[in-house]
């Protein structure tokens, strides 16, 4: 806060405000007369917390139903079978791909809370 | 004066309360015009399209910074906004307007000292100068003066300390010792 005793701040509060010339009120309230009130529009997250848990769950499944149900893959050879195979190929042999895993719902969570909060700042924007 | 129920009747559709709002901060809002518009027509519509702005964004208003603050910053952004799209004229300081004395309380000292301020606020830069204005006149804080320019905390205390210097450096060399003598004479 300034110093009450500042020759400049003393001289602002001496000078005050300058006022308009005449009165806006009625232009102002004339104005807004016909001017409609804007209702900040709730927003909602394109994909709330239920579809994001499910959308982790699923690719939980599908990979470790991947990875270890190859064998029966194998087996039925159909389109989905092969597409299985081919993930299945691409992830380290060595038992690494709990990582992949860990990696993947890791991604697909800071992806929810990223969502979430552009959400929140539109909402309180 | 209660602005949260002032708020709340207008939001409720009471939009007459507005008024006693306008005719609170008319001129607060119109000296943040005023000084980064130099001219008085301008500042005026600047003043009018800033109340019009903030009426109809009232509802968004969520009360965490003080109203004058929110109504503030809408004023300063309108002005700026404003004084770009007129800059094409190229208006040198000479011509610059004298603004009349106008307000009821007006006295003559009053008026020698404010035309003195304003002359010598013409000389700086007008977003420095409505920082000033914030400071000296408003005494809103810098963190209030950060929330409504949006310019950092650093960058705000420079500024003040830079357009201290040159207005005084102005007034000294414009006015001398009858700057002083005014001063002096309404304290």
């Amino acid at each position: 806060m300034p110093d009450p005793k500042d020759e400049l701040h003393h001289l602002f509060q001496a000078a005050g405000h300058t006022g308009p010339d005449r009165d806006l009120t009625d232009h102002i309230m004339a104005r807004v007369a016909v001017t409609p009130l804007l209702r900040p529009t709730p927003v909602k997250p394109i994909l709330g917390r239920g579809a994001w848990i499910g959308i982790i769950i699923m690719t939980v499944v599908v990979l470790v139903w991947g990875l270890l149900g190859s064998g029966h893959a194998e087996a039925t050879g159909g389109p989905v079978s092969e597409a299985l195979r081919t993930i299945s190929a691409t992830l380290p042999a060595t038992g690494n791909w709990a990582l992949w895993l860990a990696g993947l719902s890791a991604s697909l969570l800071v992806l929810a809370a990223v969502d979430r909060a552009l959400a929140r700042r539109h909402r309180s924007a | 004066m209660d602005h949260s129920s002032i708020i709340q009747r207008i939001l409720a559709g009471d939009s007459r309360a507005y008024a006693e709002l306008v005719r609170h901060y008319q001129r607060m809002v119109y000296t943040v015009c005023y000084r980064i518009l130099r001219n008085t027509e301008e500042a005026e519509e600047a003043t009018q399209d800033s109340f019009v702005k903030a009426y109809q964004h009232l509802a968004g208003f969520g009360g965490n910074a003080k109203f004058s603050t929110w109504l503030y910053s809408i004023a300063y952004r309108t002005a700026i906004s404003q004084g770009r799209k007129r800059r094409t004229e190229d208006t040198s300081l000479d011509e610059l307007p004298h603004h009349p004395a106008s307000a009821p309380d007006t006295t003559g000292h009053r008026n020698e000292l404010r035309q003195l301020l304003d002359h010598a606020l013409a000389r700086l830069d007008p977003e420095d100068a409505s920082i000033l204005s914030f400071y000296h006149l408003e005494e809103l804080s810098v963190e209030e003066i950060v929330t409504i320019t949006g310019l950092g905390a650093s960058n705000v205390k420079v500024r003040l300390h830079r357009a201290r210097k040159k207005l005084l450096d102005v007034i000294q060399a414009t006015h001398g010792p009858e700057a002083q003598r005014l001063i002096l004479e309404h304290a």
